[in-house]
């Protein structure tokens, strides 16, 4: 900041800050430029008259007031500080001329009304003070306020803070709730269940002072708490379980939520949480939970959609992992500055790729494959995992050891080197002749008919002794793929067989098959399009002619080469197929050249000339670099010998036989580690490219057309980043660590209205994703700074956070206050009464399964899949997508906690999304709480529900007692924490009466109302009043009170 | 906003059961979202269930509802409205660098050696008094409508892939996260009919073996709009509003649900 600033610029001072128009401040006071002046402002003007030069109109700029006092060339300025007159600014804005006056009808901008253009008079007026704005200044710890109130009603900082502010307005407070309404919210507020009846019998009986914070203690330490605290966090990650883009496949993750669960469980302190998700890789020997947690910058949406391009995607890509992390930290929509500066915020389009440049290079491919890992992943192992792996993979070192003993011990001569040179000759080796080779296990596969070998007598022979005949409808076929010893492919080989098609009913397409493998190898002749094996146009389905003349025998010929096999290779299976017709086939075998100097099967240089220039199935990466580079390329001495003893153990068909035992041995141990390794999950993490992409400001946003290059580095208006290693690129470690500096203005002030937001409704800043100059200003600023600072200096400690939020007498108020109170403050933003939210989507189900005893309380792992009307993904679903079909879970998994729900971003589940719950493609950092139709209907009928109303109707009947008057206690203690009074019992029972009256003519529908869901009602109940009774479990699971935190 | 007013808006369940009286069984979705509840909330609003935003529209409309029929993997415009003769002459020629002008297309077609032009394979004729082009040998019938029918010929989009392309033309972006041109229209100018949410969506049902081209949820959300601005979807299998059905049997009456009411 330039010094000449210094005297136009105020010190962000807070006095009278209000955060809505609850409340007109004094007349006489001042005018408060953040307050009543930049909004203004920032609607009306800043988008051409802001901080963006590209769009700036008359290059005049009206967010700082070095740009609005400057005075134009006719030495007229915009605004003159105590003069209206010479202020040109004001006689635009009240000019009655279309083409003057501002804002210009051309933005569609409606005029400026009179209550604001009242307060910009005044404002010039009184010497038109600008304030910086006030999300980007120090935080500051202010003193706790003296306030009127006795101090017992005080039960924290936080109340001081909200009772000074309530004084100040002549606002209210109310008393603290009853017990019953303050275990429930509390429970809903730190576990997301309701109480269960011995918690609440315990938390009533409990007469000590501090038996509300007893009670809050024992939430806190219950697992459930980072289920809880988790699912706010999942918003602000984008957590799913598929990729959210075309295909929309399952990806697993789900590890990464655990984590986050763990997390706030534990109490990770805010800083690490921050570290280990920004940057686990890169601290000093990473632990699994560290590198788990990097999967946070994972969670964005990714595609495999053929045709992408692959710029397009790393770019996008990038974007949203950087805009993600700009509003998760610092609470700034990051995503204005990606085609332009922000028009709003000190966030030039430079900034905001400097910030882009950390996340740009992460090392996963552009395509997830539709795959449910895509690299870079993370095996999770337990230590029972981890030791079980080690022995097998000593196990496997140690006959790997034998076996490059023996190799060294073998002798062997290349033949391309031995003189004289052995000689080359023709040769024709049969692999089928009355017979499949020695050992093969026929198998007979789709047609109907066993293997059926023909001789002379009853058909058609070539060679020999006999023929195998096959008659087919459509597809059939006969082959090997084990048992017998692989077969040689020698050197230019052109595979034969014979064939006969029957001149009656001749086949409409032949085929044959090899296997290396795998079933990769064909040849066909005849309409290609009938047997669907294999890649068309490729060598797993080549067209070598059409169909030979029927009634006599033909020789068919392919060369190996077509159909992708090559010298070297081992046939382990053949297949002779047909479709719809009769056919009969006979000997098959190679033609090629037996010159052991130029068979790779033989010679170790002619394996390495082959190999030259293409990727070598199989081989260690190091290996397949030597072989690609080719034999012409100088190594050393040790990568020759590596190469060489690979070749002799895994290649040479020599040697290759007197270590077939241990070999063998060797693949046992390798599969076993392979399955093993299947069988454990892994999560998705971060690692970056080894060399880093090169950023650029990216000109207009577009992703190909990169504009100035820029380094890893933190946006200017913010304290500078200090590297960890001065002289090295910034890295996400030192970002990280930035973010948590204390001098970052935002990232404590960010975080704590986040909580607060979960706990009392609304932040302190409404706009809890907006922190700049078009959010909200706080309510409160001086206790959302104290909390902030506090925070910090606590050292990050959430759980000593939240505990200050719920055990504050501003959280225990009661709801009810008069009716001048909500008139004062409708939406509460004062707390001058406790505060009432709607239940969020996945505490409603929860609450459902938790009251009726349904619910599993079993914690993590892969997502489950609740009930779901049908054809709910199908309208979205791909041919080709793994999660097309839903096909709910059966047995407990139905009713797990809904954190653990399976979440198709493509199509979210239902009961979540018409309760407002986001679809996970963006950051959400704050959910709406809508009101519509859809919600009652789902709360009423719904198989869900309508299923725990009946197993809540159970448990009335069964351990409610024996009148219905206990029984409906029993449900209202269950479900609301407190008796019914007279008047809802006696409405209730009547209630009772006309379901048991209208069940009773007609026990049809008795039976059906108590026949939903997968769990089976007891039949020891009679059906009439277990029905009458789910229709009141029903009816009480709707009330307003139960699906509110009240 | 008028803070009251706000305020009205989020009213509570309590509030909406309230005023609206709970039936079931025959239950119209115009009783949940009530007359009564409407004018007792927005009395400016003139008794519409999904009242307008304030000033919109700003000129008298015409239309009192969109059909939007989002044909996805249809034929192309080339061979149905677009009527384009020259392309006739260039037939199996390369796309003139003056056509393309550097456009970018597809990993899927970029590896090919050559970019013939491929003119439509079928007949076209002018229709109807104001003579526009129209393939009439696969849209016979339709075809003679064209006089009261409004083609629009002028928009495109940059993106060359399914899923962007369909997600910027519901939602003017390529990427998720915005709200559906249905979710706009229900909040600009919300609906005249009080019967049925302002936005509805019936998704199809594909045959067991099609493979049907991208769609996602997101075509019908709302975006950051809130979710009461989302299409109400009408299924294609099971219940077409699949929590519509009641629990019981049809005999039992939804009357007898209706305590809630008096409970809330």
């Amino acid at each position: 900041m330039k010094p000449s600033y210094r005297h136009q610029w105020l010190p962000v001072v807070f006095l009278t800050v209000l955060g809505s128009q609850i409340l007109s401040g004094a007349p006489a006071e001042k005018v408060d430029f953040n307050r009543q002046i930049r909004p203004i402002l920032s609607d009306n003007c800043f988008a051409c008259h802001g901080l963006d030069p590209k769009n700036r109109k008359a290059k005049l700029r009206l967010d700082t007031p070095d740009g609005a006092f400057k005075k134009n060339e006719d030495g007229i300025a915009t605004i003159t500080p105590g003069d209206l007159k010479k202020s040109e600014a004001w006689a635009r804005i009240i000019t009655d001329d279309e083409e003057e006056v501002m804002p210009t009808p051309k933005s569609h901008k409606p005029p400026l009304n009179a209550a604001q253009k009242a307060l910009i008079k005044r404002w010039i007026e009184e010497g038109a003070q600008y304030q910086r704005h006030w999300a980007f200044e120090p935080q500051v710890k202010a003193a706790v306020p003296e306030v009127k109130s006795p101090k017992s009603e005080i039960k924290n900082p936080i109340d001081a803070f909200i009772r000074a502010r309530l004084e100040r307005e002549g606002l209210a407070w109310q008393p603290e709730a009853d017990r019953g309404t303050l275990i429930r919210r509390a429970s809903f507020a730190l576990t997301g269940l309701p109480p269960s009846p011995q918690e609440v019998a315990q938390f009533t009986a409990d007469q000590s002072a501090d038996a509300y914070e007893k009670m809050v203690d024992r939430y806190l330490a219950s697992p459930h708490f980072g289920e809880e605290m988790a699912r706010h966090w999942l918003d602000i990650a984008r957590y799913a379980d598929t990729h959210g883009l075309h295909f929309d496949n399952e990806r697993q993750m789900w590890a990464y939520r655990d984590w986050v669960i763990k997390a706030f469980n534990t109490n990770q302190h805010f800083d690490d949480f921050t570290r280990d998700q920004l940057a686990g890789d890169l601290r000093e020997c990473p632990t699994q939970d560290q590198l788990v947690a990097t999967g946070f910058n994972r969670c964005n949406v990714t595609t495999s959609e053929g045709g992408s391009i692959d710029e397009e995607f790393i770019f996008r890509y990038a974007v949203d992992r950087t805009t993600t992390v700009i509003g998760a930290w610092m609470g700034l929509t990051g995503g204005c500055a990606v085609c332009h500066d922000h028009k709003f915020d000190p966030l030039p389009m430079k900034d905001f790729y400097s910030l882009y440049s950390f996340f740009q290079s992460g090392a996963d491919p552009v395509m997830d494959g539709n795959a449910l890992l895509t690299k870079p992943v993370l095996k999770i192992t337990t230590p029972q995992q981890q030791a079980k792996l080690k022995d097998l993979t000593d196990k496997l070192g140690a006959v790997q050891k034998e076996i490059d003993e023996k190799v060294t011990a073998l002798p062997y001569a290349d033949p391309a080197s031995v003189q004289p040179p052995v000689p080359v000759e023709e040769k024709e080796t049969v692999w089928v002749d009355d017979d499949f080779p020695a050992g093969a296990k026929m198998k007979t596969a789709t047609g109907n008919l066993p293997l059926n070998w023909v001789t002379a007598e009853n058909g058609q022979v070539a060679k020999g002794k006999r023929a195998i005949k096959r008659s087919e409808k459509g597809l059939g076929q006969d082959f090997h793929q084990d048992g017998a010893a692989p077969l040689n492919v020698p050197v230019d080989a052109r595979i034969f067989f014979y064939v006969y098609l029957d001149p009656t009913d001749p086949p409409q397409e032949i085929m044959i098959q090899f296997h290396n493998g795998e079933w990769k190898h064909r040849a066909l002749w005849g309409n290609p399009d009938l047997i669907a094996f294999g890649t068309p146009g490729t060598t797993e389905r080549f067209v070598a002619g059409p169909l030979p003349d029927t009634s006599k025998w033909v020789r068919l010929e392919v060369e190996a080469e077509k159909i992708g096999l090559k010298a070297g290779d081992r046939i382990t299976g053949i297949a002779f197929t047909l479709f719809g017709g009769t056919a009969y086939f006979d000997q098959m075998g190679v033609n090629g050249r037996s010159d052991p100097a130029a068979d790779p099967a033989q010679s170790f240089l002619a394996w390495q000339k082959q190999s030259a220039g293409k990727d070598t199935q199989g081989a260690p990466p190091e290996n397949n670099q030597l072989l690609k580079e080719g034999p012409d390329k100088a190594r050393s001495t040790d990568q020759e010998k590596a190469l060489r003893v690979y070749y002799l153990q895994n290649v040479c068909t020599h040697t290759r036989t007197a270590l077939e035992p241990l070999v063998c041995e060797r693949d046992a141990v390798k599969k076993e580690r392979e399955k093993f390794e299947a069988s454990t999950p892994s999560t998705f993490i971060w690692r970056d490219l080894e060399k880093p992409r090169e950023s650029f400001v990216m000109v207009r946003g577009q992703y190909d057309k990169p504009g100035d290059k820029v380094e890893p580095n933190t946006p200017a208006i913010f304290p500078p980043l200090k590297k960890a290693n001065e002289n090295a690129r910034a890295t996400r470690l030192d970002l990280a660590n930035w973010l948590v500096s204390p001098e970052h203005p935002l990232t404590a002030r960010v975080t704590v209205n986040r909580f607060w937001q979960q706990f009392f409704g609304t932040g302190l800043v409404k706009t809890s994703g907006d922190f700049g100059t078009q959010g909200e200003i706080p309510t409160n600023p001086e206790l959302l700074d104290w909390l902030a600072v506090t925070f910090r200096e606590s050292g990050w400690d959430v759980k000593a956070l939240v505990r200050m939020c719920v055990t504050s007498a501003t959280f225990r108020q009661s709801t009810q206050a008069p009716a001048d109170h909500w008139k004062c403050d409708p939406e509460n933003r004062l707390l001058g009464r406790g505060p009432r939210v709607r239940l969020d989507a996945e505490q409603i189900r929860d609450n459902a399964l938790a009251v009726s005893g349904l619910i599993n309380l079993e914690m993590g792992g892969k997502g489950v899949r609740p009930y779901q009307p049908p054809n709910i993904w199908e309208p979205v679903g791909f041919l080709g997508s793994n999660t097309r079909i839903y096909k709910a879970d059966t047995g407990s998994a139905l009713y797990r906690r809904s954190i653990y729900t399976f979440l198709k971003r493509s199509a979210p589940p239902p009961y979540m999304a018409n309760f407002d719950a986001p679809n996970r493609e963006n950051q959400c950092a704050r959910r709406e709480r809508s009101n519509t139709p859809l919600q009652a209907l789902q709360l009423m009928n719904d198989e869900q529900h309508i299923e725990a109303a009946r197993a809540l109707a159970e448990r009335m009947m069964s351990i409610g007692g024996a009148t219905p008057q206990e029984r409906v206690q029993f449900a209202f203690r269950r479900v609301l924490a407190r008796d019914a009074n007279a008047d809802e019992m006696k409405t209730v029972l009547s209630e009772l009466d006309a379901h048991r009256a209208l069940f009773k003519q007609d026990e049809e529908s008795a039976k059906k109302a108590i026949a939903h869901g997968e769990s089976k009602p007891d039949c020891n109940l009679p059906a009439v009043e277990l029905a009458s009774y789910t229709m009141l479990a029903n009816m009480i699971l709707n009330l307003d009170e139960t699906i509110n935190r009240n | 906003m008028d803070p009251l007013f706000t305020a009205q808006l989020q009213q509570t369940r309590r509030q909406f059961f309230g005023h609206t009286g709970l039936r079931l069984g025959g239950i119209a979705l115009a009783t949940m979202l009530g007359e009564n509840m409407t004018a007792s909330a927005a009395p400016a609003a003139s008794g519409r269930v999904h009242p307008p935003l304030p000033g919109v529209p700003h000129f008298p409309p015409k239309a009192k509802s969109i059909i939007y029929l989002h044909m996805n993997g249809g034929p192309s415009q080339l061979d149905t409205w677009d009527y384009k003769p020259q392309l006739q002459e260039h037939f199996n020629k390369d796309l003139p660098d003056s056509i393309r002008m550097g456009q970018r297309i597809t990993t899927m077609t970029s590896n090919q050696a050559r970019l013939p032009v491929a003119p439509t394979k079928f007949k076209f004729e002018q229709c109807g008094k104001c003579g526009t082009w129209a393939n009439t040998e696969l849209m016979p019938f339709t075809s003679k409508m064209v006089d009261d029918l409004a083609i629009i010929k002028t928009v495109h989009t940059n993106a060359i892939n399914h899923d962007p392309a369909c997600t910027f033309v519901m939602t003017g972006r390529e990427i998720p996260g915005f709200a559906s041109i249905g979710s706009w229209l229900a909040y600009g100018l919300g609906s005249e009919n009080n019967d049925l949410p302002a936005f509805v969506v019936l998704t199809p049902q594909f045959p067991h073996n099609s493979n049907g081209q991208a769609l996602f949820s997101r075509m019908w959300g709302s975006g950051f709009l809130p979710s009461k601005y989302s299409g109400v979807t009408l299924r294609n299998a099971g219940d077409p509003c699949f929590i519509c059905r009641i629990p019981t049997a049809s005999a039992h009456s939804s009357a007898a649900r209706c305590s809630t009411r008096s409970m809330n």
